[in-house]
């Protein structure tokens, strides 16, 4: 049961807090400021600001025919999307991705021979200024959905709303028609002032234009239901909302261009463009677009109400293995895209572009997320300095020098050579940038530093040394599991041993500028060194080892 | 005025926020957004282009020159022979068409260049188009990568608007702002630590997502792009702080954040234009171009006045 007045007061009173005093009048004074001029612009200004945007500009190399060169807006430049002239036995080749037209017609005119070209391209349908009305009246509305929740938390008047004597759908409802109805009513005000000027004629567009505010009103009560305060409330709907109306509104159109009913039942993206009388003046697609969104924005407000409480409570696992598998998925992210997306490039059909990117910013990117990654959980955590960062002693240096040794051998056998040929360009891409001899030693270091820090540091004092490598593993030797356990198991007993990563860093650091010298190794020379290196520090980490005492 | 205190004052606060934000997860995943975001599509885009590239068909005539249709074949076109090739393209039944004198297409997209030379070379044409032998490389694909760092730092920028009003008002209804002015520091320190804080915090997600594009396609000159980013950053925190003065949200929200976001945006606009002072204003010369390092030094000085104003405005109120 919903009782309207309840929900009218709610409103009321949530208007009543954003829009008083001289502040109040900022709002609804930037709503104008914004929707006036294109309520009012003439057809003929618009078309002069659009035609800005497109460029007329074509730049031409080489052999350029003098007729081309006497062109309007032809210069001859070297620029990257310059057109290439060249005369081959009397024929003039054009080296180009497309022939603009302008060129294509000067070239035919004097062409004894030429090749007729139609083009059978239904130009497609655009949205009127109307979309864009829709589209104000509810994104000036950021700021006041995000704080009608979660300024109420911070301002710790929620919980009074939500002891009072009115449900939870009552508060949501009246929360949505306080800035919902605003954006309608001002959608509707300049679609009147449209109207009026003559620039559009009234329609159907009508009905979608007035529920794109509501919906977006909708969509961010949804968004901002779980926010604390103010300021992530409107980080959220400010990323989130622009997305979803982007994807919606995009999808809808071009879905619409063929079937305009299918395009319209898409929710909130169906009424923004039936809103901008796409698919022209009929009633089908508004009401379609109309009736879809609508029943998103019910399903909406139903949804916030059910989630609506004061105490924002966090659940999670604090097992072991479920923190190393979240750390080892935040950390895959952070390092595998910036090495391997470039690998994409070849795969979509340009292989030229995947040789010639260069690999160390990849490296350096990856680094940068692993940092970032410890960064965040270093700085969310309410200790100190954490003890790993303490300095290592001289034995400590000593051992990881040796230690360092032996993995530089190590590092020249793997498994995935002779086992694994699937991806054999991705492995190879990763095995490089876990020795990241060639990358210089500001990079080189950059990212030996970061994994330390995560690996050896973070993550081996959260969740102990097995989980710790597993997730090294997993993240830095996918291809090569039994080498990155190896090199694993021999880090992380430094670090054991000593209390410190800066060790682990020392060995990693001395592997690589041994490796850059060593002549190769052979492989089983190479994985007995790993196999070494890794037995003698987990002795050593379990005082097992003279040196321990 | 400034007192011994401010210094480490100053620091102990901006450390404090700095945790605050980093603490938050929807701040932290608002920051991470714009690249996962725009990497997301680029890599999405890729896949959807591979995942539907079909081969494409050309229809031709039966009549067609023996020599012609070994030539298309020979150039992985998939030909289908019909009686009237313009209306098979007409149909859409096919995505392109000739008679070996007239070529019927569906787009005139980058994939008609190779047909149109065959078919031009074979009519005895003066002129032809030729398909580049090589696809962009890095060097072409960085401007594309320019770009979109350019659009990510408008997200960036309107990230510090939010954050300049929110970390105001939020602390001013909590009461954490009065607890601050109540310290026996300079009224200058709160607000030249929030314009910090959130500049720093901007900065290092934004230098992380130029990074990030840097390695997938390529970015012309990333340092000078980072130093108008950084002055995006800054002159987006001043402009949010500058609008909120110190009021909280019991003071509304929605406007000032609405001013302010429309401000920033119109400054990007001016990017645009050919005004000579775009260069060198911040958010204005992410789109206008230059060294970066006068709208760098202007917003620096703008987070001195940042500061000082909110000193003079808490102590008026």
């Amino acid at each position: 049961m919903i009782r309207p007045v309840r929900v009218v007061a709610i409103a009321h009173r949530d208007r009543l807090v954003e829009l008083k005093g001289r502040r109040g009048w900022v709002l609804p004074a930037v709503m104008v400021g914004l929707m006036l001029p294109i309520s009012g612009a003439p057809q003929q200004g618009i078309g002069r600001v659009a035609s800005q945007f497109i460029p007329t500009k074509i730049a031409a190399v080489g052999e350029v025919p003098s007729s081309i060169l006497a062109l309007d807006g032809v210069t001859e430049e070297d620029a990257p999307q310059a057109l290439h002239f060249a005369n081959a036995n009397n024929v003039v080749e054009v080296t180009t991705t497309r022939v603009p037209t302008v060129i294509r017609n000067t070239l035919d005119a004097t062409d004894p021979r030429p090749v007729g070209l139609s083009i059978h391209q239904t130009p497609p349908s655009m949205p009127s200024r109307s979309m864009f009305l829709a589209l104000l009246s509810a994104s000036t509305l950021t700021g006041a959905v995000s704080a009608s929740i979660g300024g109420e938390r911070s301002g710790r008047t929620f919980i009074a709303l939500l002891a009072a004597s009115v449900t939870r759908l009552e508060v949501v409802l009246g929360k949505w028609l306080a800035w919902g109805g605003l954006g309608a009513s001002s959608a509707l005000m300049a679609a009147f002032v449209t109207i009026v000027l003559g620039r559009l004629s009234m329609g159907w567009w009508l009905l979608p234009m007035v529920t794109v505010p509501l919906s977006f009103v909708a969509l961010g009560l949804w968004l901002v239901r779980q926010a604390s305060d103010v300021m992530g409330g409107t980080t959220v709907t400010l990323r989130v909302l622009p997305a979803i109306v982007g994807v919606t509104g995009t999808i809808a159109w071009i879905v619409g261009q063929d079937i305009p009913l299918v395009g319209a039942a898409i929710p909130m993206g169906g009424a923004l463009i039936a809103a901008g009388s796409t698919w022209g003046n009929g009633a089908a697609p508004a009401l379609v677009a109309t009736a879809s969104t609508l029943a998103l924005t019910a399903w909406l407000l139903h949804a916030t109400s059910t989630d609506l409480e004061e105490n924002l409570e966090t659940s999670g696992t604090s097992a072991r293995w479920a923190f190393a598998l979240r750390t080892t998925i935040v950390a895959a992210m952070a390092w595998w895209p910036a090495l391997l997306i470039p690998l994409l490039w070849g795969i979509a059909g340009n292989a030229h572009l995947s040789e010639t990117l260069p690999r160390p910013p990849g490296v350096l990117a990856g680094a940068a997320g692993l940092f970032a990654v410890t960064a965040l959980w270093l700085l969310r955590q309410r200790t100190d300095r954490p003890r790993w960062f303490s300095q290592p002693t001289v034995t400590g240096v000593v051992v990881s020098l040796v230690v360092g040794a032996l993995l530089a051998a190590g590092s020249q056998w793997s498994m995935a050579s002779t086992v694994l040929h699937f991806g054999e360009e991705a492995r190879l891409r990763m095995a490089a940038a876990l020795w990241p001899s060639w990358t210089g030693p500001f990079i080189g270091l950059t990212a030996i530093l970061a994994d330390e820090l995560l690996f050896r540091g973070w993550l081996q004092e959260r969740v102990g040394p097995a989980w710790a490598v597993a997730a090294w593993t997993a993240v830095k030797s996918p291809f090569d599991p039994l080498g990155g356990i190896l090199q694993g198991i021999a880090l992380t007993g430094i670090v054991q041993q000593t209390g410190s990563i800066w060790t682990a860093a020392i060995a990693r650091s001395a592997a690589v500028v041994t490796a850059v010298y060593l002549p190769n190794v052979p492989p089983p020379l190479a994985l007995g060194a790993l196999l070494f290196a890794a037995v003698a520090m987990t002795l050593w980490a379990r005082g097992a080892t003279p040196s321990a005492s | 005025m400034i007192s011994p205190r401010d210094g480490p004052a100053l620091l102990a606060l901006c450390q404090i926020m700095i945790r605050r934000l980093f603490r938050e997860g929807m701040v932290v995943r608002s920051m991470l957004w714009p690249p996962v975001l725009t990497a997301g599509t680029l890599v999405g885009t890729m896949v959807v282009v591979v995942l539907l590239k079909s081969p494409a068909t050309v229809a031709i005539p039966s009549t067609l020159s023996a020599e012609l249709t070994r030539e298309l074949t020979a150039a992985e076109f998939q030909l289908i022979w019909v009686d009237d090739p313009a209306a098979a393209v007409k149909r859409g039944d096919v995505w392109a068409g000739t008679d070996g004198t007239t070529l019927w297409l569906t787009q005139g997209d980058g994939g008609s260049v190779s047909l149109e030379s065959i078919v031009r070379k074979h009519h005895g044409s003066a002129w032809r188009p030729v398909p580049p032998k090589q696809l962009p490389g890095a060097d072409q694909s960085s401007l594309a990568g320019t770009t979109f760092v350019q659009i990510i730092t408008i997200l960036f920028a309107l990230y510090g608007v939010v954050f300049g009003i929110g970390m105001v008002a939020r602390d001013r209804d909590d009461g954490t702002l009065e607890a601050e002015l109540s310290l026996p520091i300079s009224r200058w320190v709160p607000g030249a630590a929030r314009w910090i804080a959130g500049t720093l915090v901007l900065s290092i997600f934004l230098g992380y997502s130029i990074a990030i594009f840097d390695a997938i396609i390529g970015v012309t000159n990333p340092l000078q792009l980072m130093r108008h980013g950084i002055a995006a950053c800054g002159g987006s925190m001043t402009l949010g702080i500058i609008v909120i003065g110190t009021a909280g949200t019991k003071q509304g929200f929605s406007g000032p954040l609405a001013f302010a976001l429309t401000s920033a945006t119109a400054l990007f606009g001016v990017g645009f234009s050919a005004l000579a002072i775009a260069p060198y204003v911040p958010l204005a010369s992410v789109f206008a171009g230059g060294s970066g390092w006068s709208p760098l030094g202007l917003t620096l000085a703008s987070g001195v006045l940042t500061g000082a104003g909110f000193g003079w405005r808490s102590g008026k109120g």
